[in-house]
C-alpha cells in the first residue's frame, strides 16, 4: 500500500517535471514573442518591447527562466525589473504576463468553475448513462432498448458546441425555462449554483450519457452472461437482487475506471464547453492564454491538468481495489 | 415430504425449444426420466446433447420469454411447468439446488464465500438472523471439509484453491437441505486427484442428506464411480437409459459405444488407442432427419432407411434380461449385441 | 488605439488583417447609424464647453446596464489602457485632463474639450509648453481632492513597466531618451516627476517639450492622465484596485469574470462636461464570446434587455440577424477606424505608374467576396478612415462599374515597362491565404506576377517593420490612436520617421514634399482647421505617389438591448457609455 503511493508519487513528480519542461521547450522553440503580442495588432515600439521583455524576465535564457519558475513554485520569488518588483509567494506559479495578476489567483477562481462543470456533469452522465445502459441490457431487444440506442447514437455524435448552443437558444434565450449559465459559488447560493450550472450539466450529461449507456449496456450484458449470475439465480434470488447486488456490482467496475479517467482528463479544463456556455473556467482561460502567449497561465493549466490526470488514476486504482477484492494496490501490474 | 416410494423427480416427455436470432433451437426433444431420493442419475452426453438444458429446465433457469417447454417436470409431486417465475424461484436453492462446472466463475468474485453462502441461506430463511446464517454457513464449510471454516468464511473465491472452491460451492448448494442436487460437470475443471475427492464428498453427502442427485457429465468414467442409473443423451434426445451396470457392461447404442471407446480405461491395454467419435454433434437448429445420430453412426442402416428416415423409439430390450434398460436405435438387438462384443468389449476399453 | 488579440470560439485565430471586424453595407435600416462622411472637429482651447453636460433627450435615471464581453479588459490600470473597449468604458470611472464629446447626431462636430482641466490646453509658444488648470471641486471616490501633483505622478508612472503596454506618445515627447539608457523610468524619491512636468500649484500642471507638440490635447485625453493618488497606488495590483475619479466606482470586481460599478457619490456633475450618471449600476459580464453575445442580445430577456454587446456580431451570424426585422432595429452598424491596406514598398517598387497600375488592377469585388461578401467588408479608396474628422471622400483610381477594377488602365500604365515580379507578404491566417489567392489572380490580369509569402502571425508586424524588408507588397491594418490625422497620415506617410526597426510606414514612403507638408500640418495650432487639409493631402498622396492600395474599411455590426437609450457607436467603435440610460 505504502509502496504503491510512493511509487505513484514519484511517477507523478517525474510526469509533472517532464510536462513542465516540454511546455517550456515548446514555448521557446516556437516563434513566440509574448512581449510583441502584448501590443495587439500594432507593432510595439522598440522601447516598449524592451520594457515588456524586461518586466517579464524574457531577456533571460530559457534555462534560467525555468529555474526561477521552479524556485518560485517551491520558495517563491520576485518577478520583474528593478523599477517594478512583484512579490510572488510560494507556491508561485508566476504572474499573468499582461496584468501581473498572480496565476495562483487565476487558477483559484477558474478551477471551481471547471470543477463544478465537470463533477456535476459527471454525476449526471454516470448515473443517468449507467442506469439507461443497465435498463437497456435487462430489457435487451425491447423498444426501450432500441429507442435508447438510437438516442444514444444521436447524442454521441453531437458536438457540445452544437447541442449547447441549441439548449441555450431554446431553453434559455427563447423560452427562459432554464437559467442562464453562470458560476455562482455554491457556498454563497447553493441553488443559484445549481441553476447556473444546469445547462452545461444537461448538455455534457446528455452527450456523455450516450457513451456511458452504450458502454454500461455492453458491460451489463456481458456480466449477465457470467456463471455467477446463473449461480445467483440458482440460489433462488429475485431478479432485483440479481441485477443490483450481483450484476451491477461487477459491471460497475470498468465504468468507474472510465469515469475516473474521463473526469480526471476533463478537470484540466473543458474549453469548448466553457466557451459554449460562457463560463470562465480553466480551459477557456488557457485557450485565451495560448493565443496571447501568456506562458505562466498556459503552464499552470497544463500542470494542473496533468496533476488531475495522475490523481484520478490513483483514485481509480484505489477504487478498483475497494470494488474488486482480487485487486491489491501495488501488487497488480495494472 | 413425499412418500419414499415415488421418485422425487419425474420428467416426462420434456420438450424445450428456444427462439434465437438464427432460428428455433430444439434443445430437448421428448426426454423422460426419474430420480428417487438417495439415488444418483448420471446424465451423459457431449456438449449440445441437451443434458445441461434439461437440468436448467428443472431449475427453471431458462429465459421464459424465448423458451417454450412442453411435457412435465414434477419435483416432489409438484408440477413445475406452468409455474410462475416467482414460484419457481422459491423452489430454487431450497428444494432443488445446483453446482456448476467451474467454481471460479460460478462464485461471485467480489463477495466473500461466507457472504454468498449466508445469502443463499437467508433467501429461503428470511427470518434467520445474520448470526444464525453465519453459524450455519460455517457449519456447512466445515461439513464439506474446508479446514479453518471461520477464517475461510471471510475470504474471497480467488483466495481458494480449485478444489476448495468447489467444496464451498457444494456447501452453498446444500445449505438449505435440498432434496434434489444437480451437479453439472462438478469435477471437469479440477485436477484428477481433486476430482476423486469431490466425487467422494458428493457421495458422502448424498448418503447423509438422502437427497436425489443428478450428475451431469460427458465422462462415463465419473458416472461409473457414483451413479446408480445412467441416461445417455444425444441431440436433445435420450439415446439409452439403464443402470450403471447395464450401460457399462452391455451398452446398446452406437453412441454409447463411442463414449465408451473414447474413455481411457485403468484396466485395459494401456497402449490401446482411444477412439473418438468421428464428426461433430448436430446443430440443434437443424436436426438431422430420422435418428439424430445417423450421420455419425458407423452402423447406420441407410439405403432405404430406416435410420435417416424414422426417429427410433426408446424401447426396452426384448431379449436380454435387463429390466429398465432402454435404447433408441433401429439396429436389431442381436446385431447390436454382436457388434458390442466384437468391436467394443474386445478392444478392452469397456471394463 | 489598439485592437485586442482574441481567440475565436474554437481555436481559429483572428489577428491583424484577419476577419476580425464584422462589416456590412449600411442598408439604412438600423437605428442610429453614423454615416461614413467627413465630420467637423472642434478643439475647445478656450474652455467654452459648459458643465454640467446638457441632459440627454428622453433620459431616465435608474436601472442596471449590462455590457456583455468576451474576456476581461486587457488593462484597467490607467497607465496601461490602450485598447478601444477600455478607452471607452473607463470613462465611467476615470477622468482625464481632456476628453472628447460626441453626440452621435449627424452633423454634430466631435469636440476635444477640457475634462479635469478647464480647457483643451493652453500654449503660448507654438506647442512647446502646455498648461492645464484643473476645475474646482474635483474629488476622488473617497472624497479627497484631485490635485495636479496626482496627474504629474500618474504621467510619470507611465514611464515605468506599468506603462509599457499603454500608449507611449507623451513619454516619447517628454523624454528624448525614453526607453533608452539614461531615460526616465518612473517616479523615484529624487526624481518624482518625468522631465518636463511641473506643478506650480495644486491646480496647475505644465508640460514642457523640446520641440512643438500640437497633438498634446489629444495625448492627455488618454487615461495616461487619469489621476492615481500616489498613496493608493498598489502598483501591479492597481489593475484591480483602481480608484475612481468619474461618476461610477468599483463595487465588485472578479477578474476575468465580472466587474460591477456603482454610483460614485463624490463625483460632481457640475465639474464634468461629458459624463452623466443616469444608470444606477453597470455590470460588465466578461464571459460571453461574440456568438453568445449575439444570442443574448437577440433574446434580450431579463437584464439583457438593457445590455449592449462589446464585440461585433460574428460574420456567420449576420445573415440570421439580418433576417430578423425587429432585431435589425436594434442593430448598430457603421464604419470603424480601421482601414486595411496593401502597402507597396516604395523602396523596391519605385515606378509610381506601376503602383498606380496596382491600384487600378485590384479586383476589390473579388477581394470583398473572399472576406465573406459585401456584408462583411466595404471597399476602400482612401488612406484615411471615414470616421476620421479629416476624412475626404475620393477615388483616384476608379474601378469599372462592375467593381472588378480597371485592367485596361492598368495595362496602359504598364505599357513598355518590364512588369516586375512582386513578393506579397502577409500574416499566416486562413483568411489571408484566401485573400492572397484573390490578389494574385487579380493582379495577374494586368500582367503582374505575385508570389505570396506567409509570415508567422505573431512575428508579422515585427518582420515587416524592419527597414529593408524583402517584401514588395505587405498587408496591414491601421486605426488612428487619436482622432487626428497626425495619428494616421502623420504615422503612415511620414518618411522622416522611418527607423531601422519597428516602423509603421510599411510602404517606406519617403517623399520630401509630403514630409514637409505633414510637418506644416502637424504644427498647425488649430487642429480643427488642420483636419480639413489632411483630406486633401490624402488625395494628393494617393494621386501622385500611390504608396498603398487601400483595400477595405472596417465596419461595426453590433446589437443593443431594447431598453438601452442615449447611446451610439462612438469613435472607439463602442457604444457610448457616458450618455447611456436605461429606458424602463
Amino acid at each position: 500500500m505504502l509502496r504503491f503511493f510512493v511509487k505513484r508519487a514519484l511517477l507523478a513528480v517525474l510526469t509533472l517535471f517532464a510536462i513542465s519542461v516540454t511546455v517550456f521547450v515548446l514555448f521557446f522553440m516556437g516563434p513566440a514573442d509574448p512581449a510583441a503580442s502584448m501590443c495587439g495588432s500594432k507593432a510595439c515600439t522598440m522601447a516598449q518591447h524592451e520594457q515588456i521583455v524586461k518586466s517579464l524576465e524574457l531577456d533571460k535564457s530559457p534555462v534560467t527562466q525555468y529555474a526561477s519558475y521552479m524556485r518560485g513554485v517551491f520558495v517563491g520569488r520576485e518577478i520583474g525589473s528593478d523599477s517594478l518588483k512583484i512579490k510572488c509567494e510560494a507556491p508561485c506559479l508566476g504572474v499573468n504576463f499582461r496584468t501581473y495578476e498572480p496565476v495562483k489567483d487565476i487558477i483559484g477562481r477558474t478551477l471551481p468553475i471547471t470543477f463544478s462543470i465537470v463533477l456535476g456533469a459527471a454525476v449526471v452522465y454516470v448515473l443517468f448513462g449507467t442506469a439507461l445502459g443497465m435498463i437497456s441490457a435487462i430489457w435487451r431487444g425491447s423498444i426501450f432498448d432500441r429507442l435508447a440506442a438510437g438516442t444514444a447514437l444521436t447524442f454521441a455524435s453531437t458536438q457540445i458546441f452544437f447541442l449547447g448552443s441549441l439548449i441555450l437558444l431554446i431553453f434559455v434565450y427563447k423560452t427562459g425555462w432554464l437559467p442562464r449559465p453562470q458560476y455562482i459559488s455554491p457556498s454563497t447560493d447553493f441553488f443559484g449554483w445549481i441553476g447556473g450550472m444546469l445547462t452545461p450539466w444537461i448538455a455534457l450529461g446528455l452527450i456523455n450519457s450516450a457513451s456511458y449507456s452504450r458502454f454500461s449496456r455492453a458491460q451489463m450484458i456481458e456480466t449477465l452472461g457470467e456463471d455467477y449470475i446463473r449461480t445467483a439465480r440458482a440460489k433462488g434470488l429475485g431478479m432485483r437482487a440479481v441485477y443490483f447486488r450481483h450484476a451491477l456490482r461487477a459491471a460497475i467496475t470498468p465504468i468507474v475506471t472510465i469515469a475516473g479517467i474521463d473526469i480526471g482528463g476533463q478537470l484540466g479544463g473543458v474549453a469548448i464547453t466553457e466557451t459554449t456556455f460562457s463560463l470562465p473556467g480553466m480551459g477557456k482561460t488557457a485557450l485565451g492564454a495560448v493565443v496571447s502567449q501568456n506562458l505562466p497561465i498556459v503552464m499552470a493549466v497544463v500542470l494542473f491538468g496533468a496533476v488531475f490526470i495522475v490523481l484520478s488514476n490513483v483514485i481509480v486504482d484505489m477504487l478498483y481495489a475497494v470494488i474488486d477484492p482480487r485487486v491489491k494496490l501495488g501488487s497488480s501490474g495494472r | 415430504m413425499t412418500a419414499n416410494e415415488s421418485p422425487y423427480l419425474e420428467v416426462a416427455d420434456l420438450q424445450v425449444r428456444f427462439r434465437t436470432e438464427d432460428g428455433l433451437v430444439q434443445a430437448v426433444n421428448g426426454v423422460s426420466f426419474s430420480v428417487e431420493r438417495g439415488k444418483t442419475l448420471g446424465i451423459v452426453g457431449e456438449s449440445g446433447s441437451g443434458k445441461s438444458v434439461t437440468s436448467l429446465s428443472i431449475m427453471g433457469l431458462h429465459n421464459p420469454k424465448s423458451t417454450t417447454m412442453k411435457g412435465s417436470i414434477k419435483v416432489g409431486g409438484k408440477e413445475l411447468i406452468g409455474l410462475s417465475q416467482d414460484q419457481l424461484r422459491k423452489l430454487r436453492g431450497r428444494d432443488v439446488s445446483m453446482i456448476f462446472q467451474d467454481p471460479l466463475t460460478a462464485l461471485h468474485p467480489f463477495y466473500t464465500i461466507g457472504r454468498q453462502i449466508v445469502e443463499a441461506y437467508r433467501i429461503h430463511h428470511p427470518d434467520a438472523s445474520k448470526a444464525v446464517a453465519k453459524k450455519r454457513a460455517i457449519e456447512m464449510l466445515d461439513r464439506v471439509g474446508i479446514p479453518q471454516p471461520d477464517r475461510r468464511f471471510k475470504q474471497y473465491p480467488h483466495e481458494f484453491s480449485g478444489g476448495m472452491r468447489q467444496r464451498a460451492m457444494i456447501a452453498m448448494s446444500l445449505v438449505n437441505d435440498p432434496n434434489l442436487l444437480i451437479a453439472d460437470e462438478p469435477t471437469t475443471a479440477l485436477d484428477v486427484t481433486v476430482q476423486a475427492q469431490i466425487l467422494d464428498l458428493l457421495e458422502d453427502l448424498q448418503r447423509e442428506f438422502n437427497s436425489a442427485v443428478i450428475l451431469i457429465t460427458h465422462d462415463l468414467g465419473v458416472v461409473s464411480q457414483v451413479a446408480d442409473d445412467v441416461l445417455v443423451m444425444y441431440g436433445g434426445r435420450v439415446a439409452e437409459f439403464g443402470t450403471v451396470e447395464q450401460i457399462m457392461r452391455s451398452a446398446q447404442h452406437p453412441y454409447t459405444w463411442g463414449l465408451l471407446a473414447s474413455m481411457p480405461s485403468l484396466h485395459g491395454d494401456p497402449d490401446a488407442e482411444l477412439l473418438p467419435i468421428k464428426g461433430n454433434p448436430p446443430s440443434l437448429l437443424n436436426i438431422p432427419s430420422g435418428c439424430v445420430f445417423h450421420p455419425r453412426c458407423a452402423y447406420a442402416m441407410l439405403k432405404g432407411g430406416p435410420c435417416d428416415v424414422e426417429v427410433p423409439e426408446l424401447l426396452p430390450l426384448r431379449f436380454a434380461d435387463e429390466p429398465g434398460h432402454t435404447v433408441a436405435c433401429h439396429l436389431p438387438e442381436r446385431e447390436r449385441n454382436r457388434t458390442y462384443q466384437e468391436d467394443i468389449a474386445s478392444v478392452g476399453v469397456a471394463q | 488605439m489598439r485592437k485586442t488579440v482574441k481567440a475565436l470560439a474554437f481555436g481559429a485565430l483572428a489577428v491583424g488583417v484577419a476577419l476580425s471586424a464584422a462589416c456590412t453595407k449600411n442598408t439604412g435600416d438600423s437605428g442610429t447609424n453614423k454615416q461614413a462622411e467627413a465630420q467637423k472637429f472642434i478643439v475647445d482651447y478656450k474652455g467654452e464647453t459648459v458643465t454640467p453636460a446638457p441632459e440627454i433627450e428622453g433620459a431616465k435615471s435608474g436601472g442596471t446596464m449590462t455590457v456583455v464581453q468576451e474576456a476581461d479588459f486587457e488593462h484597467l490600470d490607467p497607465s496601461q489602457i490602450y485598447v478601444s473597449n477600455a478607452l471607452n468604458y473607463s470613462q465611467l470611472f476615470y477622468r482625464t485632463l481632456t476628453t472628447y464629446i460626441e453626440t452621435g447626431k449627424e452633423g454634430d462636430p466631435t469636440k476635444l474639450v477640457g475634462d479635469l482641466a478647464t480647457n483643451a490646453g493652453e500654449t503660448t509658444d507654438g506647442g512647446k509648453t502646455w498648461k492645464y488648470t484643473l476645475r474646482d471641486g474635483l474629488k476622488y471616490e473617497d472624497g479627497s481632492p484631485i490635485l495636479s501633483k496626482d496627474i504629474a505622478y500618474t504621467v510619470s508612472r507611465a514611464f515605468g513597466p506599468l506603462g509599457a503596454q499603454g500608449p507611449q506618445f507623451i513619454q516619447a515627447a517628454l523624454d528624448a531618451n525614453y526607453g533608452k539608457d539614461g531615460g526616465y523610468t518612473g517616479p523615484t524619491a529624487d526624481k518624482p516627476y518625468a522631465p518636463g512636468i511641473s506643478t506650480p500649484d495644486d491646480k496647475t500642471i505644465i508640460f514642457s517639450f523640446a520641440t512643438p507638440h500640437l497633438e498634446v490635447p489629444y495625448l492627455v485625453a488618454f487615461p495616461t492622465t487619469a489621476p492615481i493618488p500616489a498613496a493608493k497606488d498598489t502598483k501591479e495590483k492597481y489593475e484591480r484596485e483602481f480608484v475612481s475619479s468619474g461618476p461610477y466606482k468599483r463595487k465588485e470586481y472578479v477578474a476575468g469574470t465580472k466587474l460591477v460599478l456603482e454610483k460614485n457619490p463624490n463625483w460632481d456633475p457640475k465639474t464634468d462636461p461629458l459624463r452623466h450618471q443616469y444608470v444606477d449600476q453597470w455590470v460588465f459580464d466578461m464571459t460571453a464570446d461574440p456568438k453568445a453575445q449575439t444570442d443574448r442580445l437577440t433574446a434580450a430577456t431579463g437584464p439583457d434587455a438593457a445590455a449592449v454587446m462589446m464585440d461585433n456580431v460574428p460574420p456567420n451570424s449576420i445573415p440570421t440577424v439580418k433576417g430578423n426585422a425587429e432585431l435589425m432595429k436594434r442593430v448598430f452598424t457603421g464604419p470603424n477606424q480601421y482601414v486595411y491596406y496593401l502597402n507597396i514598398n516604395t523602396t523596391r517598387v519605385t515606378d509610381v505608374d506601376v503602383r498606380r497600375a496596382l491600384n487600378y488592377a485590384l479586383d476589390r469585388d473579388a477581394y470583398i467576396k473572399a472576406l465573406g461578401g459585401p456584408d462583411v467588408a466595404d471597399p476602400a479608396t482612401t488612406i484615411q478612415s471615414p470616421v476620421l474628422p479629416s476624412y475626404k471622400k475620393f477615388d483616384v483610381y476608379p474601378s469599372l462599374p462592375d467593381g472588378h477594377g480597371d485592367v485596361e488602365k492598368a495595362k496602359k500604365l504598364l505599357e513598355g515597362k518590364t512588369v516586375p515580379k512582386l513578393t506579397f507578404c502577409t500574416s499566416n491566417t486562413t483568411a489571408n491565404q484566401n485573400v492572397a489567392a484573390v490578389l494574385v489572380e487579380s493582379f495577374k490580369r494586368a500582367g503582374f506576377e505575385i508570389t505570396p509569402k506567409f509570415i508567422e502571425r505573431s512575428a508579422y508586424y515585427t518582420t515587416i517593420g524592419v527597414k529593408g524588408v524583402d517584401c514588395d507588397l505587405m498587408s496591414s491594418a491601421w486605426g488612428q490612436d487619436y482622432p487626428d490625422s497626425n495619428s494616421v497620415l502623420g504615422v503612415l506617410m511620414d518618411g522622416t520617421k522611418i527607423v531601422a526597426e519597428g516602423n509603421n510606414n510599411y510602404s517606406y514612403f519617403n517623399e520630401s514634399t509630403i514630409n514637409d507638408k505633414l510637418k506644416t500640418l502637424r504644427e498647425m495650432q488649430d487642429r480643427g482647421a488642420a483636419a480639413a487639409l489632411y483630406g486633401d493631402l490624402d488625395e494628393q498622396i494617393m494621386k501622385d505617389f500611390a504608396p498603398v492600395v487601400p483595400l477595405r474599411y472596417g465596419r461595426n455590426f453590433t446589437i443593443a438591448g431594447p431598453n438601452v437609450g442615449g447611446t451610439f457607436l462612438n469613435q472607439y467603435s463602442q457604444f457610448n457609455a457616458t450618455s447611456s440610460y436605461v429606458k424602463s
